[in-house]
């Protein structure tokens, strides 16, 4: 008996100790393409670091991050997944997982390998090609930082059959807080430019059953109060109205967060009512597709049993190219014009985006950077939109009306490391007429959101 | 370091393993596990390591000082007094000096800075082991301890070292000094081991994340059904995590050859809250029997006090919240309840419901354990009686409640002795008188099948933890 204690012993010691002596040497991935982000890197040794505990924190991130076969053990918990998450039949697809606290601290970007030069003429801010770094802006987005641990925003991720939605909680105080935000920009603007919110739902309530989207989770009732806490002067824009009216059509992706562009179209005509203006034909746009969409949502929950049905039915995208002639470019801060910085050309619409961008919603924009300039042969005013990602599908639409558009990513700007942006004096200087916000329910809710929105105008949020 | 992480698994176990078994003497042996288990420590306190340290000293002194003064009763007496006070005090600045200080701030208005001390990890097991051995010196019931290394051992052992049993120098001197562990009990210990691992990683971690989504997001909007469901959770986190944690130190200990006591005995098959702190993290229980209550007069004289006093320190020596007090009272109070009636009530009450309502007296237990928030805690016991801000029952739980189904149904029945009796029964059927037989060598086999098992799924498991789309999920 001895024997067979000792070869098994020796087997499984020995075995674990291999598993161990692989990890150190083996060749460390950086990059997992299923979950859409860089993987951790070997924290840097300094003293200070291994006192305060952070050193040995990061290591243990690094180390479970980068462990071998962690592609196949993610395969395999997907399959013990089924167990955690058991949701019965297929018909029968469901899921809750918690999404509290985990709305994204940044937006996310296409990484631009080749700069993209349009043919057309560029306006004259531009910078030559050749000061384009090497070094992608998307490398200057950084991690997130967890020196908040109190609750931002609540919320949840549900899947039923084959659609997955974000739940906002409402928190009634961070609600009345963006409202305040957005009067603070009014108050800090003064006279030099008109103020448009529009704060549009999401899927969840239109899509989920019925106490998903009523009592503290009705987004409704959100938009309502947070409309109704702010200055008279700011315009506000009822695109609830508009999306429910016509909610039967496809507005909201099932394996995205986002809206599709024509859900964005019938905001646009809301924002077109709000403004007196009169919004372009939807038949008059010229019109293309990407298939088989995968989006965020799917991503998320890619390892849970439920979102195989996600899968089998992936999304299809439908653009709508822009009417006027346009350029468009995105920076790495707002000095927009400046010999510093550069400028990487992209496509309001991009209909050719590469096959291996998984995220086809990409093609609005690029994604998200800290800031962008589109510039169009329409004669008009000019135009700042303060945005998160629900925007992007939502501004082709405004170069049928303004001459420029300057799109600025709140989280960018004024905080640590980051550089510094005043609102008011910027668009004094640049002649902007509106400053328009567009923001999506989950958003409102988050109190990080706020923070962002009064650094602009130099106020702290506390 | 923690047990449940693939650090500890697959680098710093098998190192420890590997060198410990090519150290021929217990010396050596000694030395390699106070290495690791300072490596150990170090890993998440590179700074409290000092106060571990620091704590050893001070014992280990005052242990050879006690030696020293054999006939000097009345010194004896101070040296005790004055190492159970320092013992007492690292405990009060280092865990309890926010709250004293902000409690204080709070009730009078005074606004004195409140400290900013992180808990140092595994003080509470730590101070309380160091001072089984110098009470237990005291009273002669133990030789002193007179090789530093041996008492930095005792202290320090990494599978004991943060979170218990809280180990009784009594039971392990003689240990210390010379131990065996065949081939057997390094196999068996391994087994047990898994099964904690198992059950910290593939129960406990699982039953938290439901809990804390039900019970973390304000109890405001909270369903009565959702509320339950999430107390429910959390009694099936907190037993499989700390069982579990106790199984791994057990585990480990017999494998290096030392043998701890239970901590834990189907605390959830108890009939009555007395029967349940008999079964509930035995060595704290006891060590509040044998050090605080007995010596204040036990059931002698002022019991009613000794209780109070016993129940109070249990409940505060959990976490530096008042809540805990809280809990403490709940159970003196309980536990006074049960002294007078539980004869009568035993013979009117059936055993299924008094089962019933044991569990129901721990569950809203742990209501009180999980919330530190009063706030918070009543609106999760209103909540309990049917007034819940989120109505009844909402889709999220019911959402909830199937996706979690088959975890809630393994949690059941892993608190019940029937995974024990199958493998009593396994055993049972294997056993044979000869030394080599075939059936004991199938037992063996299966039992290591099902230890690589449970270690592959918990690697699957953590590895899974990590996965986190949601560190880069935007807007």
């Amino acid at each position: 008996m001895k024997k067979l204690y000792t070869v098994l012993l020796a087997l499984l010691v020995s075995a674990a100790a291999l598993v161990g002596l692989w990890s150190l040497v083996d060749v460390d991935a950086t990059e997992s393409v299923r979950e859409n982000r860089r993987l951790a890197q070997k924290p840097k040794f300094t003293l200070s670091a291994l006192l305060d505990g952070s050193y040995v924190s990061e290591l243990e991130t690094y180390y479970s991050d980068t462990f071998p076969g962690r592609e196949t053990l993610l395969d395999a918990n997907s399959a013990l997944n089924k167990f955690y998450n058991f949701s019965g039949k297929e018909e029968n697809n469901m899921l809750v997982i918690d999404h509290t606290n985990n709305m994204g601290e940044g937006g996310q970007a296409m990484t631009p390998v080749d700069p993209v030069v349009p043919e057309e003429t560029q306006p004259e801010e531009t910078v030559p090609e050749e000061t384009v770094p090497e070094e992608p802006p998307a490398e200057e987005i950084p991690e997130p930082n967890y020196e908040d641990m109190e609750i931002t925003n609540l919320g949840a991720i549900v899947i039923i059959g084959d659609r997955a939605m974000e739940i906002p909680t409402a928190t009634e105080s961070i609600i009345e807080n963006y409202a305040g935000a957005v009067n603070n920009i009014h108050n800090a603007l003064g006279e030099n430019a008109r103020v448009i919110s529009l704060v549009t739902p999401n899927s969840g309530q239109f899509y989920s059953p019925k106490d998903m989207h009523s009592g503290s989770h009705d987004q409704q009732a959100m938009i309502d109060l947070c409309y109704s806490k702010m200055d008279i002067d700011v315009v506000t824009v009822d695109a609830y109205s508009k999306l429910e009216k016509h909610k039967s059509e496809y507005l909201y992706f099932r394996t995205d967060h986002h809206w599709t562009q024509l859900g964005a179209y019938y905001a646009y005509t809301a924002f077109c009512d709000a403004v007196g203006w009169d919004a372009v034909d939807l038949d008059t746009f010229e019109t293309g597709s990407y298939d088989r969409f995968l989006g965020t949502m799917y991503h998320n929950t890619s390892q849970y049993p439920q979102s195989a049905v996600l899968k089998e039915n992936p999304d299809q995208l439908i653009y709508y190219l822009p009417k006027a002639d346009t350029t468009a470019a995105f920076y790495a801060n707002a000095d927009i014009g400046s010999s510093t910085n550069t400028t990487y050309w992209t496509y309001v619409v991009n209909a050719e985006l590469p096959e291996t961008e998984y995220n086809k919603y990409m093609c609005f924009m690029s994604g998200d950077h800290p800031a962008a300039m589109i510039t169009t042969d329409v004669e008009g005013p000019v135009a700042l939109v303060l945005k998160d990602s629900y925007g992007n599908a939502f501004l082709p639409f405004l170069t049928s009306h303004y001459s420029r558009i300057y799109v600025i990513d709140p989280r960018e700007f004024n905080q640590d490391g980051k550089p510094s942006l005043d609102l008011a004096a910027y668009v004094a200087e640049r002649e902007v007429d509106d400053v328009i916000l567009v923001n999506y329910a989950y958003a409102i809710n988050n109190a990080k959101y706020v923070k962002w929105l009064n650094r602009l105008v130099g106020l702290a949020y506390d | 370091m923690v047990f449940s992480s693939l650090i500890f698994l697959y680098l710093f176990l098998p190192a420890c393993l590997i060198a410990y078994y090519f150290c021929k003497t217990v010396k050596a042996k000694n030395i390699v596990l106070v290495a690791f288990s300072l490596v150990f420590y170090a890993w998440g306190e590179p700074v409290y390591v000092l106060l571990l340290l620091a704590s050893v000293g001070v014992n280990y002194g005052c242990g050879l000082l006690m030696g020293k003064l054999e006939e000097q009763e009345k010194k004896r007496k101070w040296v005790l007094f004055g190492s159970v006070a320092i013992n007492l005090l690292a405990l009060v600045v280092f865990k309890y000096a926010g709250l004293l200080v902000s409690s204080f701030n709070a009730l009078t208005g005074a606004s004195l800075p409140v400290p900013q001390i992180a808990l140092p990890i595994g003080i509470s097991f730590f101070t309380f082991q160091a001072m089984t051995y110098v009470i237990d010196v005291y009273r002669g019931q133990v030789k002193v301890q007179r090789s530093a290394l041996k008492f930095l051992l005792y202290i320090s052992m990494f599978p004991q070292l943060i979170a218990g049993p809280i180990v009784r120098y009594a039971d392990i001197e003689q240990q210390l000094d010379e131990r065996a562990s065949t081939a057997e009990d390094v196999f068996r210990g391994l087994v047990r081991f898994s099964i904690g691992l198992g059950k910290k990683i593939l129960l406990a971690d699982h039953a938290y994340n439901v809990c804390k989504a039900l019970l973390d997001g304000g109890m405001q909007s909270a369903t009565v059904v959702g509320t339950w469901f999430g107390v429910l959770m959390f009694m099936f986190q907190i037993y499989f995590d700390f069982s579990g944690y106790s199984d791994m130190a057990i585990g480990l200990g017999r494998i290096f050859g030392f043998k701890y006591l239970e901590n834990f005995r189907l605390p959830y098959m108890s009939l009555s809250i007395t029967d349940f702190w008999r079964r509930w993290h035995i060595s704290l229980s006891s060590f509040f029997r044998d050090y605080v209550y007995i010596p204040l007069g036990g059931n002698r004289k002022h019991q009613m006090v000794n209780l109070l006093v016993v129940w109070s320190l249990t409940g505060l020596w959990h976490g530096a919240s008042w809540n805990f007090l809280l809990w403490g009272l709940y159970f003196f109070v309980l536990l006074v309840i049960e002294k007078r009636y539980y004869g009568r009530y035993k013979k009117a009450v059936p055993k299924p419901a008094r089962h019933a309502i044991n569990l129901l007296l721990i569950l809203i237990g742990w209501t009180i354990f999980y919330f530190t928030d009063f706030a918070e805690l009543g609106r999760a016991l209103a909540a309990m009686i049917g007034f819940a801000g989120g109505g009844f029952l909402s889709t999220e739980v019911k959402i909830q409640l199937l996706n979690n189904l088959l975890l809630l149904l393994v949690c059941i029945v892993g608190v019940t002795p029937l995974p024990r009796i199958i493998g009593d029964i396994f055993g049972l059927l294997c056993a044979s008188s000869e030394e080599e037989s075939t059936k004991k060598k199938i037992y063996v086999i299966i039992s290591f099948v099902f230890c690589v098992t449970v270690i592959a799924l918990s690697t699957i498991s953590l590895v899974g933890s990590g996965f986190s789309a949601f560190l880069y999920y935007r807007f």
